[in-house]
């Protein structure tokens, strides 16, 4: 695939701390970090990490060591991030909704030691200290909401406070600590069904993968690089942070996703580049026209995955849209550059250098272009791809067998090598003899004005056969009928795809990563099928003669 | 690579099961099997495992449970993996050596719950029943054939059957979907020389596919007879041997073990067109004193791994080919030695099999240029044609796997045009004053001196803290070996810096069950009295690049 800039790192720089420093001698005072009022320049970033290392150094944290965050969007979690990583620690980012017995599970399974916390979190470690007697440490970073000297005395941890871990000397730490094949990330995806599983990250994944997000899309160093997503998901780090580092550009941290401050936030700080995942697009979206929509220096937007109106998008907005297909669990697969042929604007791109695309069926067996199966995937070169989930190796070994890895994807290549995502696996629905794509039922709804979000899955009818179930959330003060539904249904998809059961909720149970819980849709809807909107009851007729 | 024969197996008949049936139908009454005096047909092959299938399942045994053998190379053995396969269970060929705790971890680590023994070795399982509550079933097998005596098991807890009395079961055939390609059909433990072996899973696929391109790469005929002694409990005997045979049409000829002074007889006896031998047993032969005779046989193929720096004129003395492979128990064929292959290529073994890619990688992972050693590692474009990973392992399989290539543990390299050379173990390799020094090809250089019977050459450490070579020898029946004269032999023959330092005669050479040389033992042992050993500075001679 075409490469749009040589943005080369040497061998010695390709870990977290060493393109940082890299970098840093290569772009001084030029500002790196800008968040609300706040503005950090690349020398700052580099020297207040060498503090915050040395401190955690002297305090203790050896290479290896696990160190766990619960921090909210803030310049601190990326400096603690590379401070951790320059002295070889492993950076276990925990999602900051976690409470309870899901918190408990990130931190004992992933075996941290340390837990840096946002003070206005400090609390839901004390609910479940006595659960993780690993921690030995609490480092609490300042959210404006103090710790309250109960909760202090209560807290059986070491306490320490990041103000406190700035006075260590800012003089470079000894390169060779850290080797590019080394952990630097556990994260967790977490799956819809079953328990989280984290995903061992190495410093080479991070730096190439975000080398090749800054090859392949072109962003220059007059580039100002914009995220609202949570940095404790691979997105944001990933697919932004990182790639406006390697860059030498300008990275723009928002606390959080709004849609209604969403453009302001891009004009404020000339943002040239952002990423939209899933229904943010959608909200964007469904934002009345206006005439300052063009009044914007973006020139990208990354959009996972593509929705319909992405042509539509680029034209009101003024932008090009570019999209991968990647995943926490492998890394970066595809990239869909801004120069793609317009054919292909609905793709995930091409495959990137020293990977190889094998679209196979249920037996691992190759499928021909154009016909859909698993997207699985190899790596020629090594540490580019995570390593596995942590102590799970027998989902390791599955997830690779045949030593393919198999992504739980349904898509397919074209005659020219660009992949198209049909469904997750799972997610498939059969329905006499067809095959049906949840994924694309689903996007045909969403084009419908009145809703907002929906979930298609499948149900067993009466004949013990899948039949097509949706669930729907209608925008605010709309409405919708059922037949209004299935009729745009009927319009706009194959026959065999329109929905059989519909079902309008207020809001589509989500897990904390806002993936939508489809298995308790399911699972309730079958329980209580006979109650729910049929279309065959209410009589329409929809078959291959409709229309 | 060039293949000398096209086979068409159809791909619903790469089954351990399906293969039976699709050879039977085709070669009907030809012998595909002999044994001593016994003669199997293709027909019968296929009969007789049918029986067998039906008789296990009327035992209650079902498809995906484990059943564990221990036996001596007979027919029954082969009949049995056959068997298996086609009822869908999984095979765990024991050694016929075990005994005791590593008896009981074969029979436990791999989950079995049916034991089917010699009726001479069921002692072996007796002494240890206690500990293999999972066994439930024992089937006994009479040696000299006929009805086995089941008093021998009478003190057993678990139930006693005859292998016999499953004969009496239908002959029909079993559906043929029972097993697919990718079900796990054997498990072949592979003895580590440290830590406790590990399983292999083998499936379906693997076997048939590993079979289809052996013979089509080595051109194995309708008229070839496949000749092995080696043990059936093995993945030589099995996959270079047995299932070839299968495949190519042609007949199988079993020896119960092999002997080195009947070898030649037994080839001609049975008119043997193709055989296969390992390591130390090659040297054995060629060690044979010559004979008018060495020409007077039908062999026009002989595998040998590794192939000895004697191959060339081991080819003249015998008027045959030699050829050979790189495999692995954890893997599969890696790459063949075709009879076509270029005369300069003849130290190699060969290239790529079907379907495989190598690439030789650094400590790191990192592609190596070519004639550069590193680790062997591979990876295949076909599915289920490799071993699926370690039963109840998953680490290692993990760590054997990472970065999606899978890791050999051995050092060697390829040459411009594609050909593998092996170099070590990856642990066995030597370094020392910053050489990387091969004890593999310290050993062959070795073997050369017309005293040595067997050799093992490996580090030691020296009072500089400093690797040192090492070799433990063993002499020749009848013969003695003076450290200095073997000293000589290898200054002649060898870079200075591999030239052993230290040199022990001994007896025999500590081996592990499958004949694996046990050097960590070695080594432990000669450390501990490093100042007792002959040393070749001690003795003052000097070796060094100015040497010759």
């Amino acid at each position: 695939m075409k490469r749009l800039r040589d943005a080369n790192i040497p061998a010695n720089a390709r870990t977290l701390g060493g393109v940082l420093r890299h970098k840093a001698e290569k772009n001084g005072d030029k500002i790196f970090l800008k968040f609300l009022d706040r503005e950090y320049s690349y020398r700052e970033i580099h020297e207040i990490s060498n503090r915050l290392a040395r401190s955690l150094q002297e305090g203790g944290l050896e290479k290896g060591q696990h160190v766990a965050f619960m921090i909210d969007n803030k310049p601190e979690l990326l400096f603690l991030y590379f401070a951790v990583a320059k002295i070889g620690g492993v950076c276990v980012p925990v999602n900051t909704a976690a409470k309870g017995e899901l918190f408990t599970y990130y931190l004992t399974q992933s075996d941290s030691t340390i837990l840096i916390s946002d003070s206005g979190l400090v609390d839901r470690f004390l609910t479940v200290q006595d659960q993780c007697p690993d921690i030995g440490k609490l480092i609490i970073v300042d959210d404006g909401r103090p710790v309250s000297d109960a909760t202090r005395a209560a807290l059986r941890p070491e306490i320490a406070e990041y103000e406190d871990l700035l006075s260590a000397s800012a003089e470079d730490l000894p390169g060779d600590i850290v080797r590019s094949r080394d952990l630097a990330f556990l994260l967790y995806t977490s799956g819809t069904t079953g328990p989280s599983k984290g995903n061992m990250e190495p410093h080479e994944m991070m730096v190439s993968g975000s080398l090749d997000h800054v090859e392949y899309f072109g962003y220059q160093p007059d580039d100002v690089l914009y995220t609202c997503l949570p940095l404790f998901h691979g997105n944001a780090l990933n697919t932004c942070a990182l790639p406006a580092l390697i860059a030498d550009a300008t990275l723009v941290v928002s606390p959080r996703f709004s849609a209604s401050s969403f453009w302001q936030e891009v004009r404020d700080n000339g943002v040239t580049q952002f990423n939209l995942l899933g229904a943010m697009a959608n909200i964007i979206w469904a934002q009345p026209e206006s005439p300052e929509d063009r009044n914007n220096k973006a020139r990208m937007c990354m959009m996972v995955p593509v929705p319909d109106f992405a042509r539509e998008f680029e034209k009101r907005y003024d932008l090009k849209v570019t999209s991968v297909y990647a995943l926490t669990d492998f890394g970066g697969v595809t990239f869909l550059s801004p120069e793609h042929p317009p054919a292909k604007w609905k793709s995930a791109g091409q495959v990137r250098d020293n990977m190889t695309i094998a679209i196979l069926d249920d037996d691992d067996y190759p499928q021909a272009p154009g016909v859909p199966g698993e997207i699985c995937v190899r790596c020629d070169v090594p540490w580019v791809t995570a390593q596995g989930y942590y102590k799970k190796p027998e989902a390791t070994a599955e997830a690779r067998r045949n030593l393919w890895f198999h992504t739980g994807d349904r898509g397919y290549l074209d005659e020219d090598g660009f992949l198209y995502f049909v469904d997750r696996k799972k997610d498939a629905i059969r329905r006499r003899g067809e095959n049906i794509s949840s994924y694309e039922v689903e996007q045909i709804i969403l084009g419908h004005p009145a809703v907002e979000d929906v979930a298609a899955y499948a149900v067993s009818s009466e004949m013990s056969e899948d039949e097509v179930m949706v669930s729907v959330e209608c925008k605010k003060g709309r409405d919708l009928s059922h037949e209004e539904l299935i009729r745009h249904c009927a319009a706009n998809m194959a026959y065999f795809m329109v929905p059989r059961y519909v079902e309008f909720v207020p809001a589509l149970p989500r897990t904390m990563t806002e993936k939508v819980e489809k298995y308790k849709l399911k699972q309730s809807a079958q329980g209580r099928l006979d109650q729910i909107w049929d279309r065959e009851e209410a009589g329409i007729v929809v078959n291959r003669h409709t229309n | 690579m060039k293949r000398q024969r096209i086979l068409d197996v159809p791909k619903d008949a790469r089954t351990l099961g399906n293969i039976v049936r699709h050879k039977a139908e085709k070669n009907g009454d030809k012998t595909y099997l002999r044994f001593g005096e016994r003669e199997i047909s293709y027909r019968e092959f296929h009969e007789i495992t049918n029986r067998l299938a039906h008789g296990l399942q009327n035992l209650g045994i079902k498809a995906g449970q484990h059943i564990a053998f221990m036996m001596d190379n007979k027919p029954e053995q082969l009949l049995l993996y056959f068997a298996i396969g086609k009822m869908g269970g999984v095979s765990i060929p024991v050694n016929s050596a075990a005994k005791g705790e590593l008896f009981v971890y074969y029979l436990n680590q791999s989950d079995s719950v049916v034991l089917i023994s010699d009726a001479g070795l069921i002692d072996r399982f007796q002494a240890i029943e206690a500990q293999c509550p999972n066994i439930t079933k024992v089937i006994l097998l009479n040696e000299a054939g006929g009805a086995a005596d089941l008093s021998v098991g009478a003190a057993l807890q678990a139930e006693v059957y005859d292998y016999q009395s499953l004969l009496d079961a239908s002959a029909e055939d079993l559906p043929d979907d029972i097993a697919r390609i990718s079900d796990f059909a054997i498990m072949m433990y592979t003895s580590g020389t440290t830590g406790p072996s590990k399983g292999n899973m083998v499936p379906h696929g693997r076997l048939i596919c590993g079979a289809i391109d052996h013979v089509e790469i080595f051109g194995y005929q309708p008229e070839d007879v496949l000749y092995t002694c080696l043990p059936l409990f093995h993945g030589n005997a099995l996959n270079t041997s047995a299932i070839p045979a299968l495949v190519a049409d042609a007949t199988l000829v079993i020896s119960p073990r092999f002997s080195a002074s009947r070898f030649w007889d037994e080839i001609r006896e049975y008119g043997v067109t193709a055989f296969s031998l390992l390591g130390a047993m090659v040297n054995f032969l060629w060690a044979q004193p010559e004979s008018p005779r060495d020409k007077d046989n039908k062999v026009r193929l002989c595998m040998m791994v590794p192939v000895p720096d004697f191959a060339r004129a081991f080819e003249k003395r015998y008027d045959l080919k030699v050829t050979s492979v790189y495999a692995l128990s954890d893997y599969g064929f890696i790459t063949l030695l075709s009879p076509e292959h270029p005369p300069e290529k003849w130290k190699s073994a060969g290239l790529a099999a079907t379907g495989m890619v190598i690439s030789i990688r650094d400590d790191d992972d990192n592609a190596l240029p070519a004639n550069t050693p590193g680790e062997i590692c591979a990876r295949c474009d076909v599915p289920w044609i490799t071993s699926l990973g370690y039963y109840k392992m998953p680490e290692a399989t993990v760590a054997a796997n990472r970065n999606q290539w899978f890791h050999t543990g051995d050092r060697g390299y390829l040459d411009e045009d594609g050909y593998i050379y092996f170099v070590d173990r990856k642990k066995d390799a030597i370094r020392r004053r910053g050489e990387n020094i091969s004890s593999y090809e310290v050993e062959q250089i070795v073997l050369g001196h017309a005293a040595v019977e067997d050799v093992a050459a490996y580090a030691v450490r020296s009072e500089m803290s400093e690797d040192e070579v090492m070799v433990s020898v063993t002499c020749k029946e009848g013969m003695t070996l003076d450290p200095v004269d073997l000293i000589r032999h290898c200054a002649a023959n060898m870079a200075y810096f591999m030239v052993p330092r230290y040199v022990e005669i001994l007896p025999e050479l500590p081996r592990t069950m499958t004949e694996k040389v046990e050097k960590y033992k070695l080594k432990q042992s000669a450390q501990e009295r490093l100042d007792d050993i002959w040393d070749r500075e001690a003795a003052g001679i000097i070796v060094n690049r100015h040497t010759n």
